[in-house]
C-alpha cells in the first residue's frame, strides 16, 4: 500500500513535470506571421541589465516584424554554453561578448563579417574609432560595439584632501609622490590600513599594461605579431612599479577586480584604475570621488579600453542578417546611446553625443577620453590563453616577488611568441 | 563535568567558524548596500532594511523561478530516488550476469568530471529534441552513480534474514524491495534525497545550459542576474540566497532526527 | 555478492527468471547511465586522441595529446596540486566528520542545532558562499582578519598569497563536506549495539580503549565508504576554486578538473581537455582500488 501510494505520487509528479515541460517548450516558432525571431545571448547582468532590457523591449515594440529573444546569464555560464551550443549548431543568432574574445570565435568561423552593416544604416564615421578597431579580425569587422569605454583613474577626494593633495596627479612623478603620501597606517597583518592604489590583477580589465605603455613599452605591438613585453621599456616600467608595490606597499598584491573595488568602496584605497561600472558602486557607498585621465608616463599618456561587442552567428543569413543589422543600427543610434549612457553609466559609442546630453557628469568624463583609449591585444585568436595563462600569472609572480621583472617578463614573452607562432 | 564543558566549547567554536559565512549572508541581506561594501569589517547590521528582499521579488519573477526550481530539483530527486534504489537493490540483493561489470561502471561513473561530459550530453539532449524542456533538464540526471553507490552500501547493511524470511513466505523481488528494503532505508533515502535536491536546487550551470527561454529559468539563474561582471548587488544576492536557503534549513531540522536515529535499526554497517 | 550462488538452486529456468527480474530493476538506470554517462565517457575517450575544438571536424592525432600533457609543466603542477589537495583534505574532512559524529552521537542539549549547523554547508550554494567567504576572509578588509588583528594574529595576504592560497581553498573544501560525512558516521555509530559499551565499561575500559577496540573497528565499513567518497570528491575539487581563486595566483590552486575546464571551455582544446580528464579518471580509479585493497586486507567485508 505504501509503495503504491508512492508510485501514484511519483506518476502524478512525472505527469506534472511533463505537462509543465510541454507548456514551456513552445517557443521555437521561427517565422510566425512573417516575424523574424533573433535569439540573442549575452552576459549583461548586474547594473547593465535594466538598460539593456529596456532597449531590447523598445526595439521589439518599434519593429513589429522582428522579435529579439534575449537571454541574459552570467558571463562564465555564457561562455560555457556557447561552446556546446555552436558545436551542435544550436547557437544563438546574436551574441554580445567581450571584444577580446571575438577573434577566437571568428577564427573558428562561428561568426560572420559585419561590414555590410555600414551600408545599411550604421554610420561608420559617427562611431568611436577604438570601438570598431577592437573587434576586427583578418581585416574584417566581426563585431559592432554594444559599449566601449576607456579605463580612467578614480580618486577618493576625501583622502586626497586629508593628505593635502589638491588635484589628481597629471604625470608619474606626481602620481608616485601622491601614492606614497596616501599609503599609511597599520592594517591586518602589518600591512597598510590605507592603500594609495588598488588594481585587480586577475579576473578583470588589465591595468598593468597601461603602466607599461606609459613608459613606452607594452605587451604585443600594434602589428599584432611583435612581442614587446620583454622590451627594455616594459622591464623598466615593471621594475618601477614592482618596487612601489613591494617596498612602499602602495598597492595590495594579487587582488581580483571585485576585491580591488571593495577596497575603493570601503574608503581604504585612494585610487583605482577602472571602467564606468564603478561609479554607481562608489555612489552607493557614499564615496566622494573624482575621475581623471591615467597620469602621463615618461613616454606617453594612454589608457586601455574595455568593450562589449555584438556578433552575428554565421548561420544567421538572409532575413535574420537584415534584422540583426537593423538592431545594430538601432542600438548605436543617437537616441539609444543617450539612453544607454544615462542608465548604465557607459559612455556613448558615438562621437556626436555631447556632455549636454548626458545627465551624469562622470559619464561625460569617460566620453571625453574615449578617443584616447586603445583596445588590449585586438584580433588575437588566443587572447584567453595569453591573458589567463601567460600575462596575468606573470605579472602576479613579479608582484609577489617570485622572480625579478626582467626574468619573468622574458619568460612570459617567450610563451607569447610560442602562442603567436602557433596561431 | 569538565569534559562536558570542553565538549561544548569545542562544538561552539567549530559551529561559530562553520556558520560565519552563513551569518554574514543573513546579516548582509538586511544591510543597505552602502554598509556591506562601505564597512566590510562590521559583521552586525547597523541599519536594518527590508529593501533587498523587496528588490528580489520586484526585479525577478521569484514565484515562477521558485516553481521551476521545485519542478527541476524535485523531478530529479524523485526520479533518481526510484531508479537509484531499484538499481542499488539489484546490486545488493539480486544475482545476474553483468552485475560486477555494472558495479565497476558505477564506480567509474563517479569519477568523471562533468566538464568533460557536458558537450556530448548537450548533443544528445539536442538530438532528442529535449532542449528547453523539463524532461531535457531532468532525464539526464534521473539516475546518478553516487546515489546508486550510496544506497547499495546501505542495503548491504540490512540483515539478509529479513528478506530470506519473506522469500520463504513467497514474496517476489518487487515485494521485498517495496515492503522490506525501502521502508527500512527511509533514513538513507531521506539523506540522499536531501543531497540530490540541494545539489540541483543550487545548480546554476545545468539549467541555464539546457534552456533558452527566460520562462524556464530557475532561482540560481535569477539570482545570478544581480551579480554583474564587475559590480554586484551583494545585498540583493544575499537576500535571494537567504530566501532560497531558509526552507531547506527548516526541512533539515524537521527530518534530521528521524533520518539519523532511524538508521539505528538497519542502516550503514 | 558472492553469496548469491547459494540461493540459485532451482536450476536454469529459475536463474533465468531471477536474472530477468533483476534486469527489470536496473533497466531505467542502465538506459539513462548508458546514454548520458557511458556514451559521453566513450566520446571523451575518443576525443582525447583527436585535435578537437568543437567547431571544426576533429583530426586524429594519436597519443599526441597525452604526450603533450606529460611535457606540460602546468599539467604536472596541477597534478601535484590535485594530489596534495586530496591527501590533505580527505583525511581532515573524514577525521573531523568522525570527531563531530562522536561528539554529537551522545545525548546533548542543542544536539539538533549542532548537527544542522555542521551539515548546513553541504546544502548551501558555492556561488553564494564563495562571495560570503570572500568578504569574510578578505585579507585587507575582511571580518576575520580584522578580528584576528585585535588578538595579534595575522592572516598575511590571505587567499591572495601564493603560499597560502591552497590552504584557504582546502579549508573551504573541508568546510563544505565534513558535515555530510558526519551524517554518515552518525548513521554508522547508531548501528553499534549499546551492550558492547556496557560490557566494556564493566571490564573497566577507558574512553580511548572503548574507541580503539569497539567504535573504530565496528565503523570500518563506514570509514571505507566515507573515505572513498571523500577521496573522489577531493580529487575532483573545482567549485570553490572557480569561485575563490580561479586557480591563481599563478596556478598555485589549479587542479586537474580546473585544467579540464580551462583548456576545454576557454582555449577550445577539447582533445587535450579530454586527455587530462582521462588521466584524472584513471588516477581516481587506481586510488580507490588501492583503498579497497588496503581496507579489504584488514578483514572488512565490502
Amino acid at each position: 500500500m505504501d509503495l503504491r501510494r508512492k508510485l501514484t505520487v511519483f506518476a502524478a509528479l512525472a505527469t506534472l513535470g511533463a505537462a509543465a515541460a510541454c507548456g514551456g517548450s513552445g517557443s521555437s516558432g521561427d517565422k510566425s506571421g512573417g516575424t523574424v525571431t533573433l535569439s540573442f545571448w549575452n552576459g549583461f547582468t548586474g547594473g547593465d541589465r535594466p538598460g539593456v532590457e529596456h532597449l531590447v523591449d523598445e526595439f521589439n515594440k518599434s519593429h513589429p516584424k522582428i522579435h529579439v529573444n534575449m537571454q541574459i546569464m552570467p558571463w562564465d555560464v555564457f561562455y560555457q554554453k556557447l561552446l556546446p551550443a555552436y558545436g551542435a549548431g544550436k547557437g544563438p543568432d546574436m551574441t554580445a561578448m567581450s571584444s577580446n574574445q571575438v577573434a577566437q570565435y571568428a577564427a573558428k568561423r562561428v561568426f560572420q563579417p559585419l561590414d555590410d552593416a555600414f551600408s545599411t544604416g550604421l554610420d561608420k564615421s559617427k562611431i568611436v574609432p577604438g570601438a570598431l578597431q577592437a573587434r576586427q579580425y583578418a581585416g574584417k569587422q566581426y563585431g559592432l560595439p554594444a559599449n566601449f569605454t576607456p579605463l580612467l583613474l578614480y580618486y577618493n577626494k576625501k583622502l586626497f584632501k586629508q593628505a593635502g593633495i589638491a588635484a589628481p596627479p597629471a604625470n608619474w612623478d606626481e602620481w608616485i609622490a601622491d601614492l606614497k603620501k596616501l599609503t599609511k597606517g597599520k592594517g591586518p597583518g602589518g600591512k597598510p590600513a590605507q592603500y594609495g592604489l588598488t588594481m585587480g590583477t586577475h579576473e578583470t580589465v588589465e591595468g598593468i599594461p597601461i603602466l607599461l605603455a606609459g613608459q613606452g613599452g607594452g605587451v604585443i605591438a600594434d602589428d599584432g605579431k611583435t612581442v614587446t613585453l620583454d622590451g627594455p621599456q616594459s622591464i623598466q616600467a615593471m621594475t618601477t612599479w614592482t618596487n612601489l608595490v613591494r617596498t612602499n606597499h602602495v598597492m595590495p598584491v594579487g587582488t581580483s577586480g571585485a576585491d580591488a573595488d571593495k577596497l575603493m568602496q570601503s574608503g581604504d584605497a585612494a585610487m583605482e584604475i577602472n571602467g564606468p561600472w564603478l561609479t554607481s558602486s562608489l555612489e552607493q557607498s557614499k564615496i566622494d570621488y573624482g575621475l581623471a585621465m591615467v597620469p602621463a608616463g615618461p613616454a606617453a599618456q594612454t589608457t586601455l579600453s574595455d568593450s562589449v561587442q555584438f556578433s552575428l552567428g554565421s548561420r544567421a543569413t538572409g532575413a535574420k542578417k537584415k534584422a540583426a543589422e537593423e538592431f545594430f543600427s538601432y542600438w548605436n543610434s543617437r537616441d539609444s546611446q543617450i539612453y544607454f549612457a544615462n542608465t548604465t553609466g557607459f559612455p556613448p559609442t558615438r562621437t556626436d553625443i555631447g556632455a549636454s546630453d548626458l545627465k551624469n557628469p562622470n559619464v561625460a568624463v569617460f566620453a571625453k577620453y574615449a578617443p584616447k583609449a586603445v583596445p588590449f591585444l585586438p584580433g588575437q585568436t588566443k587572447f584567453a590563453q595569453m591573458q589567463s595563462e601567460v600575462i596575468d600569472p606573470g605579472f602576479e609572480k613579479i608582484l609577489n616577488g617570485q622572480g625579478d621583472p626582467a626574468t619573468v617578463l622574458k619568460q612570459s614573452a617567450g610563451q607569447l611568441r610560442t602562442l603567436l607562432s602557433g596561431s | 563535568m569538565l569534559r562536558r564543558i570542553g565538549l561544548y566549547a569545542g562544538l561552539v567554536v567549530a559551529v561559530a567558524v562553520i556558520l560565519l559565512p552563513v551569518v554574514w549572508m543573513v546579516f548582509a541581506s538586511v544591510k543597505p548596500e552602502a554598509d556591506i561594501t562601505g564597512n566590510p569589517a562590521q559583521l552586525l547590521p547597523e541599519h536594518v532594511t527590508t529593501q533587498n528582499y523587496r528588490e528580489v521579488t520586484r526585479q525577478i519573477p521569484f514565484a515562477r523561478q521558485f516553481l521551476n526550481s521545485v519542478i527541476f530539483a524535485g523531478g530529479v530527486t524523485v526520479c533518481s530516488l526510484v531508479f537509484n534504489s531499484m538499481t542499488a537493490f539489484a546490486l545488493a540483493r539480486l544475482d545476474f550476469p553483468g552485475k560486477r561489470a555494472l558495479f565497476v561502471a558505477v564506480i567509474l561513473f563517479l569519477m568523471i568530471p562533468y566538464q568533460v561530459t557536458l558537450i556530448p550530453i548537450y548533443q544528445i539532449v539536442a538530438k532528442l529534441g529535449l532542449m528547453n524542456t523539463f524532461p531535457g533538464l531532468i532525464i539526464p540526471r534521473a539516475t546518478n552513480a553516487f546515489g546508486i553507490f550510496f544506497l547499495r552500501q546501505f542495503f548491504l547493511g540490512i540483515p539478509r534474514s529479513l528478506d530470506e524470511a519473506a522469500r520463504i513466505d513467497g514474496a517476489g523481488d518487487w515485494r521485498i524491495y517495496a515492503r522490506i528494503i525501502l521502508p527500512l532505508s527511509k533514513p538513507a533515502l531521506l539523506t540522499i534525497a536531501l543531497f540530490d535536491f540541494m545539489f540541483n536546487w543550487n545548480d546554476l550551470l545545468w539549467p541555464l545550459i539546457f534552456t533558452t527561454s527566460t520562462k524556464m529559468e530557475t532561482l540560481p539563474a535569477g539570482l545570478a542576474l544581480f551579480m554583474g561582471q564587475h559590480v554586484s548587488q551583494y545585498g540583493v544576492v544575499m537576500a535571494g540566497a537567504t530566501l532560497t536557503t531558509v526552507p531547506i534549513v527548516i526541512a533539515f531540522l524537521f527530518v534530521q532526527r528521524k533520518f539519523i536515529q532511524g538508521i539505528a535499526t538497519t542502516g550503514l554497517k | 555478492m558472492r553469496r548469491s550462488g547459494v540461493r540459485a538452486r532451482g536450476g536454469l529456468t529459475l536463474r533465468a527468471r531471477r536474472s530477468l527480474s533483476a534486469y527489470g530493476f536496473i533497466a531505467p538506470s542502465v538506459i539513462i547511465l548508458g546514454v548520458f554517462l557511458a556514451w559521453p565517457m566513450i566520446w571523451s575517450l575518443r576525443t582525447s586522441f583527436y585535435d578537437a575544438s568543437q567547431f571544426a571536424p576533429p583530426t586524429f592525432v594519436g597519443l599526441s595529446n597525452y604526450r603533450k600533457l606529460f611535457a606540460d609543466a602546468t599539467f604536472r603542477g596541477d597534478l601535484v596540486n590535485t594530489l596534495v589537495y586530496a591527501a590533505v583534505v580527505t583525511p581532515i574532512a573524514v577525521g573531523l566528520a568522525l570527531v563531530f559524529a562522536l561528539m554529537l552521537h551522545r545525548r546533548l542539549r542543542g544536539r539538533s542545532f549542532f548537527r544542522a549547523a555542521i551539515f548546513l554547508p553541504a546544502v548551501l550554494s558555492f556561488g553564494v558562499m564563495g562571495i560570503a567567504w570572500d568578504f569574510v576572509l578578505d585579507p585587507n578588509i575582511g571580518v576575520l582578519p580584522r578580528w584576528l588583528q585585535h588578538v595579534g594574529l595575522s592572516l598575511g595576504n590571505g587567499v591572495n598569497d601564493p603560499s597560502w592560497a591552497m590552504a584557504y581553498v582546502m579549508f573551504v573544501g573541508v568546510w563544505k563536506n565534513a558535515g555530510f560525512y558526519m551524517v554518515m558516521y552518525l548513521a554508522g555509530l547508531s548501528t553499534i549495539p549499546n551492550d558492547f559499551y556496557e560490557a566494556a565499561a564493566i571490564d573497566g575500559a577507558g574512553p580511548w580503549a572503548r574507541f580503539r577496540h569497539i567504535t573504530w573497528p565496528l565503523l570500518s565499513n563506514t570509514t571505507l565508504f566515507v573515505f572513498v567518497i571523500a577521496a573522489i570528491a577531493s580529487l575532483q575539487a573545482f567549485d570553490q576554486i572557480f569561485v575563490m581563486t580561479h586557480g591563481g595566483p599563478f596556478f598555485k590552486t589549479e587542479t586537474l578538473v580546473y585544467l579540464v575546464y580551462r583548456t576545454g571551455f576557454k582555449d577550445f582544446e577539447f582533445g587535450y581537455a579530454s586527455a587530462v580528464a582521462w588521466v584524472l579518471v584513471l588516477l581516481v580509479f587506481v586510488i580507490s582500488l588501492v583503498q579497497n585493497f588496503y581496507f579489504g586486507r584488514r578483514q572488512v567485508k565490502y
